[in-house]
C-alpha cells in the first residue's frame, strides 16, 4: 500500500465510523494495521484522530510529512525489504497525551467507553420511506443495509460507496417529500390565494 | 467530488469540528435544528390531533397512490398517527401495522442521534448487525407488495 491508498483508506474508515457503521474498536483495530513503508524501509502510520502521518524512528513515532517524491503512486511494487517485521503497534505519540486513550466523538467531546457513533442511515432511510417518499426511500434502505454489511465484512471501499449512495437517495427522498408537500397541497394553495 | 461529499455528509452532523470549526458551532447548529424540528412536530401534532385525515381533504395527497393506485409501505401513516394521538392503538395498528411497530425503533434512533450530537453521549447501539438492515429492507419491500393483494389475510395489512 502506498501513501495515497492509505489516505483514501483512512478517509473511508473514518466515514464509516461517522455514519455509525463501524464501532470504535473496529476503527481502532483497522487504523492500527494501516501502515506504509517508504523506500528506505521506514514504517509510517497515520494518527487515529488527526490523520497526521508519523514515522517510526526505531524508538517512537515522530510526526512528519511523508517524502514528497513518495507521495505519488509508485509504479513498481517493491519486495518486502530485509527489514524485520513492522514495529509493535504504537501507543499515542509521546508529547500529545499521557492519559489513557479515551473514546472521542471527533468533536472534542468525550464519549462513554465502548459507545460508538449511532448509525443514522438505516433509521433515517426507514423513516423517510414510511413517511415521505417510498419509491426512492426503499433504495436508500437498500444502500444503508449494504453499507452495514460491507462495513462488517471489511470491504472499506465498497462500504464508502454504499454510504455515499445511501446519503444521496436519502436526500433525494427528503427533497421529493418536501416538494410533494408544497406542490400538491391544494387546500394550502387555495387558502394562500384566497387570503 | 469534494463539494458533493460536503453536501451529502451535511446529514452527518456528528462529524465534528471539520465541518463547523468548533464543537460549540456544531452544537449550536444541532440545537437550532432541534428547535426547528420540535416546532414543526408540535404544530404538526396539534393539527393532526384536531383534523382526522380519514374525514378531511386537508392533508396533501400521496403522489404514489394518485399515480399508481397502489398502497405504498407508508400508506395510512398519517391516519395511524392521528389514531395514536387519540390513544386508539388498535385502530392505529389496523391502518399501518409495520409503521406502528417501527415507531419505537425510530424514536430510539432519533433520541440517540440527538443526544450524541448535543452531549457526545450515545445510547447503546441496538440491532446493529447487517442482519437487521437486510431484514428491514426485505420486510418493507414485501410488506409494500403484500398490502396490495385484495384478499385476506393480506388485506389486513392495507389501511
Amino acid at each position: 500500500m502506498n501513501f495515497q491508498e492509505a489516505d483514501r483508506h483512512y478517509d473511508a474508515l473514518k466515514q464509516q465510523y461517522r455514519s455509525g457503521n463501524l464501532s470504535a474498536e473496529q476503527l481502532d483495530r483497522q487504523l492500527k494495521e494501516l501502515m506504509v513503508q517508504d523506500r528506505d524501509g521506514n514504517w509510517w502510520s497515520k494518527h487515529e484522530e488527526t490523520g497526521e502521518w508519523h514515522y517510526y524512528d526505531g524508538n517512537t513515532w515522530v510526526q512528519r510529512n511523508p517524502p514528497d517524491d513518495e507521495y505519488e503512486p509508485t509504479s513498481s511494487r517493491e519486495p518486502p525489504p530485509a527489514r524485520e517485521q513492522p514495529p509493535p503497534v504504537r501507543e499515542q505519540p509521546p508529547p500529545v497525551r499521557e492519559q489513557p486513550r479515551v473514546q472521542t466523538s471527533g468533536a472534542g467531546g468525550v464519549m462513554a467507553p465502548g459507545a460508538a457513533v449511532p448509525g443514522y442511515l438505516l433509521p433515517a432511510s426507514i423513516g423517510t420511506t414510511l413517511l415521505c417518499c417510498p419509491a426512492t426511500g426503499i433504495v436508500a434502505i437498500l444502500y444503508s443495509a449494504q453499507a452495514r454489511s460491507k462495513s462488517q465484512a471489511g470491504n472499506t471501499a465498497g462500504a464508502s460507496q454504499a454510504i455515499r449512495n445511501a446519503n444521496i437517495w436519502l436526500l433525494v427522498s427528503l427533497g421529493l417529500g418536501v416538494i410533494t408537500l408544497f406542490v400538491f397541497w391544494v387546500p394550502f394553495w387555495q387558502g394562500f390565494f384566497s387570503a | 467530488m469534494r463539494r458533493h461529499d460536503r453536501i451529502v455528509s451535511l446529514l452527518a452532523v456528528t462529524s465534528g469540528e471539520e465541518r463547523f470549526g468548533s464543537a460549540r458551532h456544531r452544537k449550536t447548529f444541532v440545537a437550532l435544528g432541534l428547535l426547528a424540528g420540535s416546532l414543526i412536530i408540535t404544530v404538526g401534532s396539534a393539527v393532526l390531533y384536531r383534523v382526522d385525515p380519514s374525514e378531511s381533504d386537508f392533508y396533501p395527497p400521496c403522489p404514489f397512490h394518485a399515480v399508481t393506485g397502489l398502497y405504498c409501505p407508508g400508506c395510512g401513516t398519517t391516519r395511524a398517527l392521528h389514531q395514536l394521538l387519540h390513544g386508539h392503538l388498535g385502530e392505529a395498528f389496523g391502518l399501518n401495522p409495520l409503521m406502528i411497530l417501527m415507531l419505537p425503533y425510530l424514536g430510539y434512533s432519533l433520541l440517540s442521534y440527538v443526544m450524541f450530537s448535543l452531549r457526545d453521549r450515545a445510547l447503546p447501539n441496538l440491532l446493529t448487525s447487517p442482519f437487521w438492515g437486510w431484514l428491514a429492507f426485505w420486510t418493507i419491500l414485501i410488506y409494500g407488495v403484500l398490502r396490495n393483494i385484495p384478499y385476506p389475510p393480506f388485506s389486513l395489512l392495507a389501511p
